[in-house]
């Protein structure tokens, strides 16, 4: 009698802990509670950023000035024209327009003095004889427009010259 | 037979309160390293926090050397007020290091001064032009005076990242 008694008991706490052990299998695959006790879901089911997607870098964390968004343009177009230019193959104005950076807003007013606007004009100049040139005469023609741009950032904007300077023909590492 | 009954209960109280820790502990942990690693930012190119070194053994590092591919962590002490196209990092003896975003490829927010940077890139040692370190003082916020008073290029370790998580 005792020994089927002992032998039930034993079956129950058996039960009890195989129940106990699931609903802790469970619990670990659900759910945080917030502070007042509602079930958060995890992030992925939230459609929240996980570590994994969060670590997608940024490249421009700062609302950029106008003049600042066509610089960069501009230095895009730069390394196509120097691959072509490199490949032997004709830059055409309609591929590459000049773009007007010079009439909107720039990151710093300072710039806006009657040099610069020489230097854009400068600029927009040797851009004409470039699209406009013979195909022998591109690479001269291209190494000209660089060097507009670096004699300006010289004087207005020294931080992309490093960049710049990789957009010459001759650039090496 | 009353032991017997005891035993049962005791095992029973255990394996609910085990369940009960379980159930509000192991995910609320893993909520709250999300959330720490939620809150880096990440700039450039995709890297990871870990092997960083500190600004005083980069130093050491380079002490021989004119050039290192490395990755350090340092609080920021300054931002390019305009851009945030660089950033000022400072170590424990007030000493610091300026760092640039390889190729302008990329900036960092102009208010992230204060926060802790790891950088991936290359540290080298070279020479500031005084145009140079005039427009990093004036980007830097310096009153007219103390851009004027800049009259020499300056030799420094500098550093161009190609990566930037901040924290």
């Amino acid at each position: 009698m005792q020994f089927k008694t002992l032998f039930t008991l034993s079956a129950i706490c058996c039960l009890v802990l195989a129940i106990a052990c699931t609903n802790q299998t469970a619990t670990d695959k659900t759910i945080a509670k917030d502070s007042t006790g509602i079930e958060i879901p995890p992030p992925e089911v939230r459609g929240l950023d996980t570590a994994e997607s969060c670590a997608k870098p940024t490249k421009y964390p700062n609302q950029d000035k106008p003049m600042a968004l066509m610089m960069r343009q501009m230095a895009d177009h730069a390394q196509k024209m120097k691959d072509l230019v490199l490949a032997n193959k004709p830059i055409t104005e309609q591929a590459f327009p000049f773009i007007r950076f010079h009439l909107v807003e720039p990151t710093d007013p300072d710039v806006l003095q009657p040099q610069f606007f020489e230097n854009a004009r400068l600029l927009q100049q040797s851009h004409q004889a470039m699209v406009k040139a013979p195909l022998a005469k591109q690479k001269e023609m291209y190494t000209a427009y660089i060097n507009q741009c670096i004699n300006c950032h010289q004087i207005y904007c020294s931080g992309p010259l490093k960049r710049i300077r990789k957009l010459t023909l001759d650039f090496k590492e | 037979m009353k032991k017997v009954i005891y035993v049962a209960l005791a095992t029973f109280t255990i394996a609910c309160t085990s369940n009960n820790n379980n159930s509000s502990t192991n995910p609320t942990d893993s909520t709250a390293n999300e959330q720490a690693t939620l809150k880096a930012e990440f700039f450039g190119d995709s890297i990871t926090l870990d092997s960083a070194i500190t600004l005083e053994e980069l130093k050491v590092l380079m002490a021989d050397k004119k050039e290192l591919a490395v990755k350090v962590t340092a609080p920021i002490n300054a931002v390019c007020k305009k851009k945030g196209c660089w950033m000022e990092l400072i170590a424990g003896d007030s000493s610091t290091l300026r760092v640039t975003f390889k190729d302008y490829g990329f900036f960092v927010p102009k208010d992230a001064s204060g926060k802790t940077a790891t950088i991936l890139g290359i540290a080298k040692v070279e020479e500031t032009s005084i145009a140079d370190l005039k427009e990093y003082a004036k980007d830097d916020g310096k009153s007219k005076a103390d851009i004027e008073a800049i009259k020499e290029p300056k030799r420094e370790l500098v550093f161009e990242a190609s990566g930037v998580i901040l924290q």
